[in-house]
Formats: structure tokens, C-alpha cells, sequence
């Protein structure tokens, strides 16, 4: 039998629609490649749990198809990041804090997929409440870059994407708040996908920074990515801030393809500031296919790009200063009482409960609301972002695409900046505009290093223009990506 | 060199729970008691991943009451998180508003010993309950959350207020005007009225005048602890000031707690950094456009106020201060003798049926007004019928009861008894003689010019006959008899 | 200024109230160098001209668009007592608070 594990959800589908495959095959298939790899010297550690029933699910679903039931993703078995909630099964975060904590209900995305036919299959690995950059501030501990397992698979969606690059899984759903699918995307060789804020429903995605999160997708092409969101995608009333925006077509053919025309913009602020030789190099590559096939590229000079960390690293932690509140030891998760009363029952819970980076996030998120510095930090950084908002989207109006290079390096060492908060922050420099702007942007494999490490470019383009993205990288695939 | 004045400062923050059927931000029932912890769902319990979203009366409600209260309805409003940590608050802050208010500048006019005085309004924000705390045993609290998420308008005075009976009177207030335009019960037992007070004095000593430090006092549950705690709190600042001489620039604002068995203001020990809320904008939540069109939607819906009521009443029906009072203690009440006054020839004979009849029936009864199955049509028919001599109180009593227990209208009562009435002229014509001769002293009455003294008679030849006599011929053998004598 | 004093022991404990944490000593001088650093890195927004930046509200929503005032289900006790092994005679129970606390 062929093996299954590495294909793209429009083949498995069109498989499973000629009788060549089935869906319990192909979790069994996820399941050999999960068990294989735990055995294995350097264990991938992608998934925080594979659900036990997983392959009843997939029976249940080939069962349905037998009977003549056809639903847009029947059968399709996909991993979801530990920080979106599916009914019945623990959602952890990767956080001690949230031991023994099991969801009452679904995000609404796990319930639009669920209804389409998919099966989700089982909890990945992340940073803790996606506060990481390299998927190592885990409770599970670091998931490892199957390129090369001594290295980060980014994060902090480092297990979605981990768990699709190393067949273990048809896509992933990941969450973005700086980069989180992208970046990982971009290290593990796969196509991911930051939507318009709005566009995907965030009820029961636990939230980080509200402002910015989006549920992310990680896919092995173009084609899956467009699928799954049209199937995820619109309004949903359980989530005040999601978007009543036409959903893009399903069928790729149906998005717009070709580059000629195209106006691209290339940020000067995104290079050179230690980018690798090699991802220099791949990047200058995807220029010249834009150029070759009559795309107009432009390099240009947009200086709020460089204050998009700071931005990114001042508004992100207040906000989850705020969300991380609820988590309290009162109705759910960890509980450690001292029996020294209220404060301490909070501080150690909250102490024992949150790893380091998260902890320095809402110390600092703290910081920058507080009284006497509000002003100087949090109220600034919401005046930039608006002024970077103003002027994205006059780039927009004048360009199709902003063209970057996901990350300046390919995957760093695990452990390399653990220590180093402000040096892994740095790892988001291409990446936060776009959640700071609430603008769609697309990871696309853009070949590897010689050691053979994937390096990804992100196009990126004004709100709910998925489409053009998705056309856009299909079409650089058909020119020779 | 002496205290010379020493002026007390309050200003009110009242907290009005909304009548609406689900709570502020989430689909669970908004009602008070029951099982604990059965009115809770993700969004109310904060569960990882769930949101809140709107409800649209929250607002259309906090729209009304702050139109009642004057206020100017802001065109485009926002909600904000107000960050702190207690058990009783699941996400570890407070949907609440900051800066974008939905009402601001107001007012609200109180009487106090005999003058009218106007309370001025800073705003009116909207926000969402806290859940209950119970403290059963010495070992742990326990927390119910069927509260928590209930909508609240949070109604912030000027510090306009001179005195415990000011801050009392305003407080009762705002509570008539909720409870008039339905937007709240305002029950302060069960906690769907809550008052914080912020006190100090501003002293003057000479030349120089002085503020002492603020007390705020958090969770007056009654009128009384209002007026006590205000006045307790003005001895108390003042002999403070005598020893100390802290002034609010020294020392800021404290907060204090009600004690109402001692009767004395305890100081909470709280930590400085605990009030530092870290306001933001909540980033869940959209920020709402209000158009004129909607505001003027809602007013359309806004009832005459109790006060602009009471004095119509007074002007217009010559009603007592007190019987204006007591029709007005609801709207429904206050548009039933509306109705009834507007009908009847003597509207403070219909006033005071309705307090002693209908208000008596509704008591002993335990029914609402809109219950009540007599139209105030009616009431001004059967008043009206009293005053014109067809029917004689007892008579009209009787018709009142069979109007409540038939659900006949007047007119069909009136109508059966017509049927039944006693058309022969000499049998009246005899009653008539009857009543002229048992009353010399009215018929001289009427000699002189008391036309009410006919009204009077007719009365007595009415109940002479049982009210059986064809009222209309009556009528015309008394004043045929009465022409005659003159 | 050195990045160890961009937040001073007071202020770094009024953050670590605000924040429920209680800190080992090491975690502590850890959490404030490093936090430093990073608070020194937002620096360079002070320089950006934000004096035409007035927060824009295109993204508000109409009244009329709020959720309807209809009752949704609510959960069930069963699903408060998996939640929480502290759900006691339908409570959730916590330490005595002590008002002020
Ligand atoms: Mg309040
Ligand atoms: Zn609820």
C-alpha cells in the first residue's frame, strides 16, 4: 500500500472518493508514524495527546460515506493546537496551570470542520498560551524540527506544523498572535496561513492577545489551505469581532491565479538585519520568479515595520495580562492552596501554574497598563498601531502583495535563545505587522538550506484578500517554487 | 483660631440592575435567587476561549434610564475591561466602560424639607455584575455565579450632595424613576439597588479652607445605613480633622466599610496598588454606534416622570401632595387614574376611589393593576354616576364588586338593572314625597340656591327604592316637585 | 539607564501583586533584569510623531446589531462538578475571604 501519510488533503480526498483509501487506513497510517517516531532516539513530541478513538471517528466517517453521505472534508483526520477547545477533551494550553481541565464545548472552527466531515485527531504541542517563538515552553517540553531534530520547529504552533510535515496528520490548525503559524510553518517546510482578523470565529481559542489572535492553518499546499478555510470561515455569533465577509471559493481553480500584473512591495526594513546568506539568496529566487513572470516588484522604505516588535511586545502582553487573569485556581485547572488564604491560594497557583516566558509576559503586561505608565507605553503603542493601520493600508492601495521573507533565519537551535526573551522576540520581526494590522499573510515554502532546512516567504495583502494570497502561491508553484 | 464652617461634600454612585431576561455579555437567564451556580455558561464562568457579546438591551435599557435622568446619549460608545483579581469576578476583570460613557451630564431634582433641589449627574456607564460571595462557615467562602454577568447601569451624582437626607432623598430618586420606567425593580434587599458613598468636609478656618480625605463607603443596602453612615462619617471626619488636620491632598482617598450593627465606619485595609485597574479597551467587544434615530426611538418610549406627574396631578385634578404621592408610586397605577381622571367630571373623587377601592382590591388580592380587570373608563363611569345621583355609594360599591367578579362592563351592569327598574311613576312620585318630607333643611338648601342639595335628594330617592327606580323619571318627579315649592 | 533599573524593587512588587505571582528570590532577580531589558526596547515609539494618530472607530458596530435579549442554555451541575473538585454543595468553594482582601 502507498504510503498516505505525506499527501495533501485534495488527493486524500479524491482517494478516498475512489475507494482507494479509507479514513480509518489513513489515522492508522498517522498513528504508526506517531508510535514509530516515539520510539525513535530524538522523539518529535508533536502531539500532547492522539485521541484513542480516533480511528472509531474514521470509521464512523468511512461508514457515512458508504451511505452516500458527501460533505466537503469527510474522513479528513487534522491535529489541533492544545489552545482551541473541542468538547469533551482537555485543553491544556501546555500549561500546568491547566491540568485536569477538560472543554464543556468546541471552538466554533472545530464545530464548522467537524460538520464538514473532518476528524480531529488529536492535541498538539506549543508554547505555553502561545507565548513562544520556538515551541520549547512547554509543560511537554520542546518539539523538535523533524529537518533537523536538534533544532526548533518554531512556535509557537511548532507541533501543528511538526505533526503535518512529519505525516502525522492531512493539516493542522495552529493560532497566531505575532507569527506563531507562519514561523513554524516557514521552518518545517509547509504553507501557513494567518487569516484577516475577523475571519475565523475565536470563540474557544483561548485567548492570548485578543486584539491580534486569529486561528491559523497549516497545509501542505496552496489548495488544502483554501479548502479548509472556506469551510471555517465567516461570521459567527458567538464572537462579536468576527468578520460578515464573503468566504473565499473553496476549489483553488476558482481563485485568481497568474502573476503577471501583480504589484509587489518589498520592505527594505525586512532585510539585512542578520538574514542568512541562504534565506537572502531563496528570497532574491521568489523576486526574480514574481519579475520573470511580469509581476511588478518594487523595493520600497516603510520605517513603522521596524517598531512593529516593540508594538507587538507591548500590546500582546498587556492584553493577555487581562486573559491570563481568569486563570485563578477558583473554578477549573491546577489548584495549589497553602492554607494561607485568598493571595497566596492566586499566587502560587499562578506561580506553580505558568512557566517563565508566561510570567514575564504578564509582569510586563502589567507594566505597560499600569498607572504612570499607560500612558508612555500602552496608549503610545495604540496610537503607532493606528498609524501603521493608516499607512498599510495606503501601501495597499498602491501595491497587491507585501513580499518579505518569513524569517530572517532558517530553524535556530533548541535551547539556542531560551534565555534570551528579547533575542527570540526577534524571530517575529517580519511577522507582527500583519496581526498588528489584522491583514491576511501567507508562509510559502521557498526551498531549504544546503544542510536542507526549509526556508519560507510570507506575501502578505490588504483585508480579506485570502484569495490573492492562495492564488498567488499556487501560482509561484506553477512557475517553479 | 476656631472651625468657622465645616461644609459636607457627598456624591453617589448607584448601582441599578437591569430588567432584562438574559445577562449583560451572555445568553444565561438574568433573575434573581434560585439554585446556585444553574444561571452559568462558558462566557459567564470565563472558560478558556469563550467571549461575550451584548445584549441589546443592556444598552437600550441604559439609554432610557439615562434619558429619565437627563443625560446626553453618546453617538458612538465602547466597553473596557476594569482588571482586578476576587474570587466572585471569573475573568479577573469587569466589563465596564471608561471613557466612552454611554450617558453623560445629567440631573435629578429632589425635595428636601420643602425646597426642590438639583442633583447634578456625571454619567451613567454600563457594566456587568459581580457574583455572590457567601461566607457560611469560619473555614471557607463559597461562591455563587448566577449573578455574575447580571447587566448593570452604574449612575455617578456630582458631588452635589449636602447632607444625609440629600444623599437619602436623591438615592430614593433614582430609584423611582428606575422603578417608574421599568428599567430596574430596585429592590435594595435583593440587591438590584446598591449605593457607595463618597463623603469628606470641606472646612473653612479662617482665612484658609480645607478638604479632608474622601471616605468612599461601599455597599449601602438601605436608605437608613445611607443616612446613617453619611452622618456617622461627618462626626467622624470632623473630630479627625479637630486632631489630626489631614487634608485629602495628605492622605487621598480611603476606603470604608459599613458597619450597621455598631453603627460605626470601619477603614478596609487595602493595598494602593489593588485600585490601579489598568483600564484598556476591550478588545471582544465592537465599539457600538448610537444614531439619533435610535435614541429618539427610545425616547419615544420614555413615560412622563413621576414628578412632572405628581405636580399635573396637583395643578390640573387639585389633587393633595399625598394622593399625588400615592398614585404615582408606579407607572401603571399613575396611567390608570390618568385614564380615569381624564373621563370623569371629578377627578379627585376617582383618585380617591382608586386609593381606597382599587389599591384595596389589588392588596388583598395580590394583582397588579394590569391584572385588574376594570377598565378606568369604568371608574370614571361609576364616579361620575355617584356624583350625579344614579347611584348612591352603596349602590355603586356593589356594582364595583360585580364589575370585578362578572368582568361585566359598567354599562352592561347598568343595563340589567335597567331592565329590572321601577317605571311607575306614582310609586316614585311617593318616594319622592317621602324624601322631601324627611328633609325640610336641604329642601331649603336647595331653596337658597345649593343646587347639590337636588343631587343629594335624588341620592336619597334612589336608595329609597333599592335602586330600583327608573333613574331618568325620578329625576324629572323631583325637580317637577322641587319647581313647585319654589 | 542600565537595564536592572528600569523597574525598581517597589515597582516590581506592586507588578507581582498586580499579577499574583510570588516569586523564589532567584525568579525574582531573573524576571527583573530581564523584564527591564525588554521594557527597554519600547523606547523607540517614543520617537514616532503620534500627535495625528486619534484612535478611528470604523470598526463600530450599530446598535441594532447586539445579540437579541433571548434565553441560551446554561450548563448543566454536572459539568461544574468535572470543572472543579472544589464544587461543593454547588459552590464553587475558596479560601475565607477576608474583606478588603
Ligand atoms: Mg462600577
Ligand atoms: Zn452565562
Amino acid at each position: 500500500m502507498m504510503d498516505a501519510t505525506k499527501l495533501p488533503v485534495v488527493e486524500i480526498l479524491s482517494l478516498i472518493d475512489d475507494g482507494k483509501l479509507s479514513s480509518e487506513e489513513l489515522v492508522k497510517a498517522y498513528r504508526a508514524a506517531l508510535e514509530g517516531d516515539r520510539a525513535s532516539a530524538k522523539p518529535l513530541n508533536a502531539y500532547v495527546e492522539f485521541f484513542d478513538d480516533a480511528g472509531d471517528l474514521a470509521r464512523a466517517a468511512d461508514a457515512r460515506r458508504k451511505a452516500g453521505e458527501r460533505l466537503p472534508l469527510l474522513g479528513v483526520p487534522f491535529a489541533v493546537k492544545d489552545n482551541i477547545s473541542i468538547a469533551g477533551r482537555a485543553l491544556t494550553c501546555a500549561s500546568d496551570i491547566l491540568e485536569g481541565y477538560t472543554s464543556p464545548y468546541s471552538a466554533t472552527v472545530i464545530e464548522r470542520l467537524v460538520a464538514a466531515g473532518a476528524i480531529p485527531v488529536g492535541r498538539t504541542n506549543m508554547d505555553e498560551f502561545a507565548m513562544g517563538s520556538s515551541c520549547e515552553y512547554s509543560r511537554y517540553g520542546a518539539t523538535r524540527n523533524p529537518f533537523d531534530r536538534d533544532r526548533t520547529p518554531g512556535g509557537s504552533s511548532g507541533g501543528s506544523a511538526v505533526a503535518v510535515a512529519a505525516g502525522m496528520a492531512a493539516f493542522s490548525l495552529g493560532s497566531e498572535t505575532g507569527g506563531s503559524v507562519r514561523l513554524p510553518a516557514s521552518f518545517c517546510g509547509l504553507y501557513g496561513l494567518k487569516p484577516s482578523y475577523g475571519r475565523l470565529s475565536r470563540y474557544g481559542l483561548v485567548a492570548f492577545g485578543s486584539s491580534l489572535d486569529q486561528i491559523g492553518i497549516c497545509a501542505r499546499t496552496a489548495g488544502d489551505a483554501a479548502l479548509i478555510l472556506s469551510v471555517a470561515a465567516g461570521r459567527d455569533d458567538h464572537d462579536e469581532t468576527s468578520a460578515d465577509a464573503p468566504v473565499p471559493g473553496a476549489r483553488l481553480e476558482a481563485l485568481p491565479r497568474g502573476l503577471a500584473g501583480l504589484r509587489v512591495a518589498v520592505p527594505g526594513e525586512f532585510s539585512g538585519i542578520g538574514t542568512d546568506p541562504e534565506v537572502a539568496s531563496a528570497f532574491e529566487r521568489v523576486i526574480s520568479l514574481f519579475e520573470k513572470a511580469g509581476a511588478a516588484v518594487e523595493r520600497i522604505s516603510f520605517p513603522l515595520l521596524k517598531s512593529c516588535i516593540a508594538l507587538y511586545y507591548i500590546i500582546a502582553p498587556a492584553e493577555a495580562s487581562s486573559n491570563l487573569a481568569r486563570f485563578d485556581g477558583i473554578r477549573y485547572g491546577a489548584r495549589v492552596d497553602g492554607g494561607k488564604g485568598l493571595f497566596s491560594l492566586y499566587s502560587v497557583t499562578r506561580d506553580r501554574g505558568f512557566g517563565p516566558e508566561v510570567k514575564r509576559r504578564i509582569v510586563v503586561g502589567n507594566f505597560v497598563l499600569s498607572s504612570g505608565y499607560v500612558d508612555a507605553y500602552y496608549k503610545k503603542a495604540l496610537a503607532v498601531r493606528t498609524l501603521l493601520v493608516r499607512e498599510l493600508t495606503g501601501l495597499f492601495g498602491r501595491f497587491d502583495l507585501l513580499l518579505s521573507p518569513t524569517s530572517p533565519t532558517p530553524a535556530f537551535r533548541i535551547g539556542e535563545k531560551v534565555d534570551d526573551p528579547v533575542a527570540m522576540y526577534l524571530s517575529d520581526l517580519c511577522t507582527t505587522f500583519a496581526n498588528l494590522a489584522g491583514v491576511p499573510a501567507l508562509s510559502i515554502p521557498a526551498g531549504a538550506t544546503k544542510s536542507g532546512l526549509p526556508i519560507g516567504v510570507q506575501i502578505a495583502g490588504k483585508l480579506f484578500s485570502e484569495p490573492l494570497l492562495l492564488g498567488t502561491a499556487a501560482a509561484l508553484r506553477g512557475e517553479g517554487l | 483660631m476656631g472651625i468657622e464652617r465645616a461644609e459636607l461634600i457627598v456624591g453617589c454612585e448607584v448601582h441599578v440592575q437591569l430588567l432584562t431576561k438574559t445577562k449583560a455579555f451572555c445568553a444565561c437567564e438574568n433573575r434573581y435567587g434560585g439554585i446556585p451556580n444553574t444561571r452559568v455558561c462558558p462566557t459567564c464562568l470565563a472558560l478558556p476561549g469563550a467571549l461575550p457579546r451584548v445584549n441589546r438591551e443592556l444598552l437600550d435599557k441604559s439609554i432610557l434610564a439615562g434619558l429619565a435622568l437627563n443625560c446626553t446619549v453618546a453617538s458612538l460608545t465602547k466597553f473596557d475591561r476594569k482588571n482586578y483579581m476576587y474570587p466572585d469576578l471569573p475573568k479577573g476583570y469587569q466589563i465596564s466602560q471608561f471613557d466612552m460613557p454611554i450617558c453623560e451630564g445629567g440631573w435629578l431634582d429632589i425635595d428636601v424639607s420643602g425646597t426642590t433641589k438639583r442633583i447634578g449627574i456625571i454619567r451613567l456607564h454600563m457594566e456587568e455584575d459581580a457574583g455572590k460571595n457567601l461566607h457560611i462557615d469560619d473555614r471557607r467562602s463559597y461562591v455563587d455565579f448566577n449573578r455574575c454577568g447580571a447587566p448593570l447601569a452604574e449612575i455617578v451624582s456630582k458631588p452635589d450632595i449636602r447632607s444625609a437626607e440629600e444623599a437619602s432623598a436623591y438615592v430614593q430618586g433614582i430609584r423611582e424613576v428606575m422603578r417608574f420606567i421599568g428599567v430596574s425593580e430596585c429592590n435594595m434587599e435583593e440587591g438590584s439597588l446598591r449605593c457607595d458613598v463618597n463623603v469628606n468636609l470641606h472646612v473653612t478656618e479662617g482665612v484658609g479652607e480645607f478638604a479632608t480625605p474622601i471616605a468612599e463607603i461601599k455597599n449601602l443596602n438601605s436608605f437608613r445605613s445611607i443616612r446613617n453612615a453619611i452622618a456617622y462619617e461627618e462626626r467622624r471626619q470632623l473630630e479627625e480633622w479637630k486632631g489630626k488636620r489631614v487634608t485629602l491632598q495628605m492622605a487621598g482617598k480611603q476606603t470604608r466599610g459599613w458597619d450597621d450593627d455598631r453603627g460605626v465606619s470601619v477603614l478596609q485595609r487595602t493595598k494602593e496598588e489593588a485600585s490601579d485597574y489598568r483600564y484598556f479597551p476591550e478588545p471582544d467587544l465592537k465599539p457600538i454606534v448610537v444614531t439619533s434615530a435610535h435614541v429618539e426611538r427610545i425616547r419615544a418610549m420614555l413615560p412622563e416622570l413621576p414628578r412632572v406627574m405628581r405636580a399635573r396631578f396637583e395643578k390640573d385634578f387639585g389633587l393633595t401632595a399625598y394622593d399625588a404621592q400615592v398614585l404615582t408610586t408606579s407607572s401603571s397605577i399613575a396611567a390608570y387614574f390618568d385614564a380615569a381622571a381624564a373621563k370623569s367630571v371629578d377627578p379627585k373623587k376617582a383618585a380617591n376611589w382608586i386609593q381606597t377601592e382599587v389599591l384595596g382590591v389589588l392588596n388583598t388580592q395580590g394583582i397588579t393593576v394590569d391584572e385588574f380587570p376594570v377598565p378606568p373608563e369604568d371608574i370614571a363611569k361609576l364616579v361620575d354616576s355617584v356624583q350625579s345621583g344614579i347611584n348612591t355609594i352603596s349602590m355603586a360599591k356593589d356594582i364595583f364588586s360585580r364589575m370585578i367578579n362578572s368582568n361585566m362592563s359598567f354599562d352592561a351592569l347598568m343595563a340589567t338593572r335597567v331592565q329590572t327598574r321601577n317605571a311607575d311613576g306614582s310609586a316614585i312620585a311617593a318616594w319622592v314625597d317621602e324624601v322631601l318630607a324627611a328633609n325640610p333643611k336641604v329642601v331649603e338648601d336647595w331653596k337658597r340656591g345649593r343646587k347639590n342639595a337636588a343631587l343629594w335628594l335624588m341620592g336619597q330617592v334612589m336608595k329609597k327604592s333599592g335602586g330600583t327606580a327608573d333613574a331618568k323619571l325620578a329625576n324629572a318627579i323631583l325637580e317637577r316637585r322641587l319647581q313647585a315649592l319654589q | 539607564m542600565p537595564d536592572t533599573e528600569r523597574l525598581s524593587d517597589e515597582a516590581l512588587d506592586a507588578l507581582l501583586f498586580l499579577s499574583r505571582l510570588e516569586l523564589s528570590p532567584d525568579e525574582r532577580s531573573r524576571l527583573k533584569r530581564q523584564a527591564g531589558e525588554i521594557i527597554s526596547h519600547f523606547d523607540s515609539l517614543s520617537r514616532i510623531d503620534t500627535s495625528d494618530a486619534q484612535a478611528d472607530h470604523s470598526g463600530a458596530v450599530d446598535a441594532g446589531s447586539l445579540r437579541a435579549d433571548e434565553i441560551g442554555p446554561s450548563l448543566p451541575v454536572p459539568a461544574m462538578k468535572r470543572l472543579s473538585g472544589n464544587f461543593l454543595d454547588g459552590y464553587f468553594a475558596v479560601p475565607k475571604i477576608i474583606e478588603g482582601e
